[in-house]
């Protein structure tokens, strides 16, 4: 029994961890994926300088660096997993956990997975330097130092290591160095002994002096009051206060003491045969709720992992992709899609000129991002949609306003880069492509844009970057976006002009969607005009549609392609596709079957039979919100 | 014996030593060799008349005598870099890509120029590649016997435009590199409440007496007086914002402001990314022992901005703009309008008398009508000789840091004349400037380096009209500006650091603040 308890334990820990790991690889790897394009770790003394003014400085620049390795997520979980491992190991050891109470160990793991799974737009949102790998080391420093103290022979030593850590381990550690000071002190067993007595006051002590003495004398950038929470994840954005993301924390915290407890019952001894079977269900029992804390905890938003998917499909620029994630049904509960998931969509659609015949075969909607506060399109995926619309200097301006505000990342970095290379602001450029080069996995990519600094032949040759250039040559002006990006990409092309196709038929696409017949008449004349003597040419379906549909609506009106005829007139003139008319009078007739529906209702009646056509999109799709 | 090479490419020889303890006291004594050894000049080179890169770019500069050593990076393909100093007749030899003078070496040099001698550091970089050294051509690095002020202050921004984080105000020892904080917003920030910190201001280069400016959470204009600190709120029913930026009196405990109502909008394409408009600002005079505040004019189309005293505390300088509403409907804000028509917002140079017993100002009278030129003149700053007048001009607008057309002017108050100061000047953004106490140097900010970071650069002023090429502030590591993400901010010369701590300000800042009167 003894022998199956010595080789089953350590399984079952081994194969939990392989289980997690692959869990997370297989749900998160999209997600770890950008979360290492959001962090930045640089070689460089003024980088470890940066971080270490604060309290915990040492912790976030190791956990930065660890966060790198999520570049290849596979490589980012197994390091991860490693440390895991390694956390159970040493809470066996310090804990004196023994037989099937070493299972209990897993109780850490399980929480720090929690802390990782439940980031959802965090991942945008969060400040802390390394944030994903700060728990994991926090703890894992944390029971390194408290062995080393278990390790030393006299009484004296261990003392003075307490104070040692005590006092350097808040700079190096912040908040988390009281879980190194508490596990020093803990007593063992239930009678604590008058030596074990003055630790614990010590312990006490120190905890409580290290921090407001540290931070009125060497830490000019701390709030006093918020000195015991140096290095932990602030889960609070604006004025929200998101409480429920402490959860796992929390239970990180009552873990430890879980751990504690067989030792403090049993001191120290193997659990009697008769007490096997009840530390058996008791461990499992405990792990099994561990389990379900990180299923509630684990963020299975469809959308969200969508939008980061399809985010790393354009980085990719693999259009295609974007556009198989979009109609993806493995990622969790099917529901509406955000605004960012259509112009993503609509994004890859336009670079693969397929936007005039397909832009509503897609879902279409305006779900809101599951988050406790409002999550902007600027932060997510809107600097991604500047640059490829040629808005360079509103791409820039919010990389730069992320960059102050979250943190400077690879992520912003890049698109620093890319902006900065499009408008000839080379030495800029070179700037962050030097920071770039530093990185441990992102010189590839530096390089590859060194080759375009002060080059602008390379750049109109360049798969990325070539179809941008239209798009941003159009005269300079002054505006604002309100940090509403759809809308203001929407109004400034809808209502311009443009001599280049590509930058043309944006301009189209966005008064159809903007449902403008005024704009979108003239924008349609110039397409027709660009393109009618291509051999093989055919009008875009939706655009058809449109067409169709305006001239039907205003028949009487003047029609601004052929002069002197009205609409009704000038349609007969237009070859459209007979399934373009005969969709609109089936349209039309189902409408008027439906003739006492509500808009709610016939939006429900419509979409199975009309959900992808121009004509659904214009009487049934209203008040899209964007933000 | 064995033999290994150095990387100048000379021999170093150590002796064999027999055995486990021996082999380590032999790797002990060739790591201490090596890493005492001098570097030596190559003996065989090319000479090359091309100028050496390296940054920052210190060749041909001038430099103070009690400036903290020049270190620089060598940007030069290569595989091992020497480095001459010479000085006096002596010579100092530096190793590596990395040029950093120990302050020690420093010293040595600036003290070996003869008095009457050259005053100059002849430096020599050898460049190795491909197995070949080539010496560049040489430079000086000139030094003035003109001390220059022992500190600077300046606050470390992003260039963001409407979100900020951590922003510091910080003080730097221009004898050496010790930097240290003045204060840091986030001692009183959180989530719920930012900070914004800015316009930190002395009263004649005094530490002890200077002034700036809390937005938001716990806002107001923090103003310490030889030990005393207070947290003010000027904003009052008769200005249109608290004080802004600010001017002390040299004298007197008064302190002018503009009070500005600014906004920014975006350039969609434009490298110079950002315009920040003022659509109403005015002055406004601060007594600092009443908290008092008095407003000047305030007519709604005339834009009065960046105020400064002359040195005898008669006249208060400014730049000031007419705009009046292009399109008169009601359809569009003056906002709007300004923003439309942002390049006809021109500013030229004023001034009004002042009467401190009577605190009475006169009328204002033109300095330099740069409107009148289709030019734009801001930020008027006259030397401690009271003889000149350093400004910024550029085509249009306020604030010049994000138009890269701006540069320096001087203009001689005695004679009227001005020019542009060629040798401060570069194809990007000169902006904000201040006089050193002695009027010999000037310290200004800069995006030559890479058009978007502002870094602070000196130059000396020979008090006949003349500048020397500028320097960029050193550092203790040469690609220290290259890899900082930050802008310099309002580089202002101080004669000795600020001993107030930032936790002494922090606290002041959350004590409530003093209402301030207007008159």
């Amino acid at each position: 029994m003894k022998t199956l308890h010595k080789i089953a334990v350590p399984l079952l820990l081994v194969m939990a961890l392989v289980v997690m790991g692959l869990l997370i690889l297989r749900t998160e790897s999209d997600v770890l994926l950008r979360l290492q394009e959001l962090s930045l770790w640089l070689p460089t003394r003024h980088f470890f300088q940066t971080s270490v003014i604060y309290p915990g400085g040492v912790l976030t620049w190791m956990a930065a660096f660890m966060t790198q390795f999520f570049f290849h997520p596979w490589l980012g979980v197994t390091l991860m997993m490693l440390c895991w491992g390694l956390i159970m190991v040493l809470l066996c050891y310090h804990f004196h956990l023994r037989g099937p109470w070493r299972l209990m160990a897993l109780l850490v793991p399980l929480a720090l997975m929690a802390c990782l799974v439940q980031m959802g737009y965090w991942l945008y949102y969060m400040k802390l330097q390394g944030h994903a790998w700060v728990p994991t080391l926090g703890v894992l420093l944390s029971l390194v130092l408290a062995s080393v103290h278990m390790l030393l022979p006299r009484p004296w030593l261990k003392r003075c290591w307490l104070v040692a850590v005590g006092v350097l381990g808040y700079p190096l550690m912040g908040a988390w160095w009281v879980l190194a000071v508490a596990l020093m002190i803990v007593p063992r067993h239930l009678r604590m002994q008058k030596s074990e007595a003055i630790d614990v006051a010590l312990g006490l002590a120190l905890v409580m002096v290290v921090p407001p003495v540290m931070v009125q004398q060497f830490y000019g950038q701390v709030q006093a009051d918020t000195a015991w929470l140096a290095a932990m994840p602030s889960f609070q954005y604006g004025k929200t206060d998101c409480n429920i993301y402490r959860l796992p924390y929390y239970a990180l915290a009552l873990s430890f003491l879980l751990c504690a407890l067989p030792a403090l019952i049993y001191r120290n001894s193997e659990p009697a045969y008769k007490e096997l079977r009840l530390s058996w269900f008791l461990s499992l029992l405990l792990i099994a709720l561990g389990v379900f804390g990180v299923h509630k905890r684990w963020n299975h938003d469809t959308n969200f992992h969508k939008e980061v998917a399809m985010n790393n499909a354009i980085e990719r620029l693999d259009w295609e992709g974007v556009l198989h994630t979009m109609l993806r049904q493995d990622m969790g509960k099917p529901m509406p899609p955000t605004r960012v998931m259509v112009m993503l969509k609509n994004l890859a659609l336009f670079r693969l000129g397929r936007l005039g015949n397909e832009m509503f075969l897609y879902p279409e909607g305006a779900e809101q991002q599951h988050a406790e506060w409002q999550v902007r399109m600027t932060q997510v995926g809107g600097k991604l949609l500047y640059y490829h619309y040629g808005k360079e200097g509103f791409c820039y301006r919010w990389c730069m306003e992320d960059g102050v505000e979250f943190g400077w990342s690879v992520d912003v970095l890049k698109y620093m880069t890319k902006t900065s290379l499009i408008t000839h602001d080379w030495d800029v450029a070179q700037k962050y492509i030097d920071l770039l080069k530093k990185t441990l996995f992102h010189k590839e990519w530096a390089e590859k844009y060194q080759a375009l600094v002060r080059h602008p032949e390379l750049m109109a040759k360049d798969e990325e970057m070539a179809p941008i250039l239209p798009m941003a040559e159009f005269p300079d002006r002054l505006d604002g976006d309100n940090t509403l990006v759809e809308l203001y990409l929407l109004k400034t092309f809808s209502s311009g002009f443009g001599a280049e196709p590509y930058y043309q038929e944006m301009t189209l696409a966005c008064a159809l969607i903007m449902k403008d017949i005024d704009l979108f008449w003239p924008r349609f004349h110039q397409y027709l005009n660009m393109h009618q003597h291509e051999e093989g040419f055919r009008v875009p379906r939706y655009y058809q549609e449109a067409a169709y549909l305006y001239s039907t609506l205003e028949p009487q009106r003047p029609s601004q392609l052929w002069p002197g005829l009205t609409n009704a007139q000038a349609l007969e003139k237009i070859p459209f596709d007979d399934s373009v008319k005969q969709s609109y009078q089936r349209f039309m007739e189902f409408n008027t079957q439906c003739g006492s529906m509500s808009e709610d209702q016939k939006r429900v009646a419509f979409q199975p039979q009309f959900g992808d056509t121009f004509y659904y999109f214009y009487f049934l799709r209203r008040n899209q919100k964007t933000n | 014996m064995t033999s290994i090479t150095n990387n100048v490419g000379n021999a170093v020889h150590a002796p064999s030593l027999g055995g486990g303890r021996g082999r380590l006291l032999l790797a002990i004594s060739v790591f201490f060799m090596v890493a005492c050894q001098q570097p030596k000049a190559p003996r065989q080179y090319a000479e090359s008349q091309r100028p050496v890169a390296i940054f920052p770019d210190y060749r041909d500069v001038t430099v103070p005598v009690n400036i903290a050593p020049l270190t620089f990076n060598i940007d030069e393909e290569g595989t091992n870099f020497v480095t001459r100093f010479t000085a006096g007749g002596r010579e100092w030899l530096l190793a590596g890509r990395e040029v950093c003078p120990s302050p020690k070496q420093w010293s040595q040099m600036l003290s070996a120029m003869s008095p009457n001698g050259q005053q100059k550091v002849m430096v020599e970089v050898f460049v190795e590649a491909a197995g070949k050294w080539t010496r560049m051509a040489p430079f000086a690095i000139h030094v003035s016997p003109d001390t220059i002020d022992p500190y600077i202050s300046y606050r470390i921004i992003a260039p963001s435009y409407v979100t900020y984080e951590d922003l510091t105000i910080r003080q730097r020892c221009l004898e050496n590199y010790d930097e240290s904080l003045i204060y840091g917003n986030m001692s009183n920030s959180d989530e719920r409440d930012g900070q914004c910190i800015n316009c930190h201001s002395y009263q004649q280069y005094n530490p002890q007496r200077l002034q700036f400016h809390v937005r938001q959470g716990h806002g107001g204009t923090i103003i310490a007086y030889d030990g005393k600190v207070e947290r003010v709120d000027m904003k009052t029913g008769k200005t249109v914002s608290a004080g802004v930026y600010p001017a002390w009196h040299p004298t007197e405990k008064l302190i002018a402001y503009s009070t500005n109502k600014t906004g920014q909008s975006f350039h969609t394409h434009d490298n110079q990314k950002v315009e920040v408009q003022d659509t109403y600002s005015d002055l406004m005079l601060y007594d600092v022992d009443n908290h008092r505040v008095m407003p000047l004019e305030a007519d709604t189309n005339q834009l009065d901005c960046f105020p400064f005293w002359s040195p005898d505390g008669r006249w208060l300088y400014y730049c000031s703009a007419h705009y009046e509403k292009r399109d008169t409907s009601q359809a569009t804000t003056k906002e709007f309008d300004m923003i439309v028509n942002y390049k006809e917002v021109r500013y030229s140079l004023y001034r009004r008398s002042f009467q401190p017993q009577t605190m009475q100002f006169g009328p204002r009278e033109v300095v330099y009508d740069a409107a009148a030129d289709s030019l734009s003149a801001t930020l008027p700053r006259i030397s401690p000789d009271g003889r000149w007048l350093l400004f910024t001009q550029g085509s249009h607008g306020v604030f010049h840091i994000w138009h890269r057309d701006a540069d320096l002017w001087l203009m001689d108050l005695q004679t009227g004349e001005m020019h542009a100061a060629a040798e401060l000047n570069s194809d990007d953004v000169e902006s904000y400037h201040s006089w050193s106490s002695n009027g010999r140097w000037v310290i200004f900010s800069s995006r030559r380096t890479d058009g978007n970071f502002t870094r602070p650069y000196i130059a000396h002023f020979d008090g006949k009209g003349h500048f020397t090429r500028p320097f960029e502030l050193p550092q203790r590591h040469p690609n220290y500006h290259r890899e900082l993400l930050r802008s310099y901010n309002i580089p202002e010369f101080m004669l000795g650091p600020v001993t107030i701590r930032p936790q002494q300000f922090a606290h002041a800042v959350r004590q409530d603040s003093i209402k301030a009167q207007a008159r």
